[in-house]
């Protein structure tokens, strides 16, 4: 059980700062997803939480104690790559056991704590395997196996499912739940995959560009989105996001020209952080539209590419010199080229300043509230 | 559905006619003359064993033999007692992810490999002759001088030092082949040992070596095969006579001083087929028991 501060983190490989001032503060038991895209910086934020990588500048804390100088071995974690890294001349028993058979632990106590990690991860008929008679996901739970039963205090995973196929990884989403409900442990969990993320995580940092973007639970960051990036990074179909100007604001809320866009004023909580004249980006999830109508908001257009997901109908619709995203219903017989409109309700977009910040949105669902406390 | 595969032969033709030109004629050819004799005038004759029962049977021939042989064995020894463990010590430390100055010191500890083997020969006996050699001033300036003494010249220690100097110029290729094998074993799997919490010292042992150990065992067979081979820094050093008292006598100068003969001995051609033979056949032994004994039981793990 332990907590983790980062205290502006930064890291640099020479001249190319990777981490420019990372501050997160993980709580005891809490799972944490870092995302972001691929050179983002997760992996290395993760090696520098487990010692592999040197510190720059800035503090880690486990527990309140500064481990910047600490050994792996010393700060009480344990690590699955994504590669897994099994050590390919011992069989699966002995690649959980290694841990403790370093740390001279007795015989009777190693075996008790790999038959304990095995027949947590189904692992029992395989102790005397190599991992190279293996499949993919029984590495990976031998992987998980070698953190366990260490028993430590922070489980780290680097995109431990990457490698294997869309149905196993699903699989694999359920076990490593059912874990982190059985031990309690705290776990961070790098990935470029959102859908882990969102689904997994008690807590969602994401990263761009070596910074932090935004810090916040799925629903947080899926309906109150701190900037264009978090906004085009979380949610698929990507959000849209287009720009246009303020016209007004007043009592009734701002006042903006989208072209093509039908749109009454809207409301926002820091609304007078705007001036009429203003650049801004308005944003509206694909989801959000309705091919149903009965919503004050409107968009038309012409349909350039329909997406049947039988669920759903993914549409690109172009307005102008526009091309717009909107998910409709499965059975609507829209087909190339036919006119469109499609409604939404104006309480449903987002607005993003000239900056790229987001503005904060009024009357959230309770639900999302309650997630972020 | 038959096919003209006359064309594999045809590609195949060049590469076996050279081998068997040069390597298998050869070798069986010597292996016929073991079996006969020669006339004072120069005419061979079938013998069938007879070079065979003279190398065995008669003190002249198999003192010489048993001490050529044995001493192959503890030069042979000596490269896998200092120069292997000491190639294994560089080629772990050239992987220190820490070392700067890699490159110098490689090339610099593969350097000799490169040089004559006269000339090794020349310069060692150069800085450990009593007369002139820079070893005993060297030595006394450390306040090590009581312990110099003329090693090249001493029947108990001429092989060793021999052997140490054959160490110190190929010490490299094990090093260098050891060195890749090394940055072969991918970080990965470094970092998660480091991470269930072991030192670099059991990392190194019980990660890394298992690896590299297909690596090792190609390494000791090729320097078997070297050192019943060798021939060439003896006869560079000490001659013909392999001195003193032939203490520093192997396979090789004893098979030269059969073949071509020495001070007033005649050379024998078959009689040197027969040593040959014999070489031929102790490295064939310790190569067919690598393969048979040591490489079956060695997986190579694909990392
Ligand atoms: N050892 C290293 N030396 C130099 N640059 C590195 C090193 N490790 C990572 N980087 C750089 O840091 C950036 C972030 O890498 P990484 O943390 O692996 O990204 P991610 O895991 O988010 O895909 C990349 O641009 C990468 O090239
Ligand atoms: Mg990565």
């Amino acid at each position: 059980m332990a907590s983790i501060q980062l205290k502006t983190i930064k890291k640099s490989f020479g001249p190319v700062d990777v981490l420019k001032g990372i501050d997160i503060d993980i709580k005891d038991g809490e799972f944490v997803a870092f995302v972001g895209p691929s050179g983002c910086g997760k992996s290395t934020l993760l090696r520098l939480i487990a010692g592999l990588e040197s510190i720059t500048e800035g503090d880690l804390l486990i527990d309140e104690t500064r481990m910047n100088d600490l050994s792996p071995k010393e700060r009480g974690i344990a690590m699955v790559f994504q590669s897994y890294a099994l050590y390919p001349h011992m069989s699966v028993y002995k690649n959980m056991a290694f841990g403790l058979s370093v740390a001279k632990k007795d015989k009777a106590q190693i075996k008790e704590r790999v038959m304990n990690a095995a027949r947590i991860l189904q692992l029992e008929e395989y102790l005397d395997r190599y991992p190279r008679q293996l499949s993919g996901g029984q590495r990976q739970r031998v992987a998980i196996g070698r953190a366990i039963v260490r028993n430590p205090k922070v489980f780290l995973f680097d995109e431990p499912l990457s490698n294997l196929d869309a149905a196993l990884r699903a699989d694999m989403r359920v076990e490593l739940a059912r874990l982190h409900g059985d031990l309690k442990s705290t776990m961070i969990y790098v990935t470029h995959d959102q859908i882990e993320a969102m689904t997994l995580a008690d807590k969602i940092v994401v990263l761009y560009d070596g910074m932090l973007q935004q810090v916040g639970t799925p629903l947080e960051l899926y309906h109150q989105p701190a900037n264009l990036f978090v906004a085009g990074f979380i949610g698929s179909p990507k959000m849209n996001l287009i720009k246009g100007k303020v016209i007004a604001r007043d009592e009734s809320g701002i006042t903006l020209d989208i072209p093509h866009l039908k749109l009454g004023p809207v409301q926002f909580a820091d609304a007078q952080r705007l001036e009429p004249g203003d650049d801004i980006t308005l944003g509206i999830r694909p989801n959000d539209f309705s091919d149903k109508g009965g919503q004050a908001g409107e968009l038309s257009g012409s349909v350039l590419l329909a997406e049947r997901l039988g669920n759903e109908t993914v549409v690109s619709i172009k307005a102008g010199d526009q091309i717009w995203t909107a998910t409709i219903d499965g059975l609507n017989p829209v087909r190339l080229g036919d006119e469109i409109t499609v409604t939404f309700d104006p309480q449903s977009i987002h607005l993003f300043d000239k900056d790229g910040k987001a503005l904060e949105r009024l009357n959230l669902s309770s639900l999302i509230h309650e997630t972020l406390k | 559905m038959t096919r003209n595969q006359s064309h594999i032969w045809i590609f195949l033709a060049p590469a076996v006619l050279i081998y068997s030109i040069f390597m298998i004629y050869p070798l069986l050819d010597s292996i016929r003359l073991s079996f006969y004799d020669q006339s004072e005038t120069g005419d061979l004759s079938f013998a069938g064993l007879v070079n065979y029962v003279a190398l065995f049977g008669d003190p002249n021939w198999s003192e010489p033999f048993w001490n050529a042989l044995i001493n192959n064995f503890k030069f042979f020894a000596m490269h896998m007692l200092v120069q292997n463990p000491i190639g294994l010590l560089l080629a772990a430390i050239l992987s220190l992810p820490k070392l700067s100055g890699r490159g110098s010191y490689r090339t610099l500890i593969f350097m000799p490999t490169m040089l004559s083997v006269v000339i090794i020969g020349f310069i060692w006996q150069l800085i450990l002759s009593p007369l002139w050699g820079v070893a005993e001033g060297l030595m006394w300036n450390v306040g090590l001088g009581d312990y110099y003494n003329a090693w090249l010249g001493e029947e108990g220690s001429a092989l060793i030092t021999l052997s140490l100097i054959s160490v110190w110029q190929f010490v490299g290729i094990p090093m260098m082949l050891i060195y890749a094998a090394l940055l072969n074993v991918p970080e990965d799997l470094t970092e998660a040992a480091l991470i269930d919490g072991a030192g670099h010292w059991s990392i190194f042992w019980r990660i890394k070596f298992p690896l590299i150990l297909p690596t090792i065992a190609m390494v000791s067979i090729l320097t078997f095969v070297a050192n019943f081979n060798a021939f060439d820094l003896i006869y560079a050093v000490k001659g013909t006579l392999a001195g003193p008292n032939f203490s520093t006598d192997i396979m090789g100068s004893f098979f030269y001083r059969t073949f071509f003969g020495f001070q007033l001995q005649l050379g024998s051609p078959t009689m040197g087929a027969t040593v040959a033979t014999m070489m031929f056949l102790v490295i064939l032994i310790g190569v067919m028991g690598y393969l048979l004994l040591i490489q079956r039981r060695l997986t190579r793990y694909s990392l």
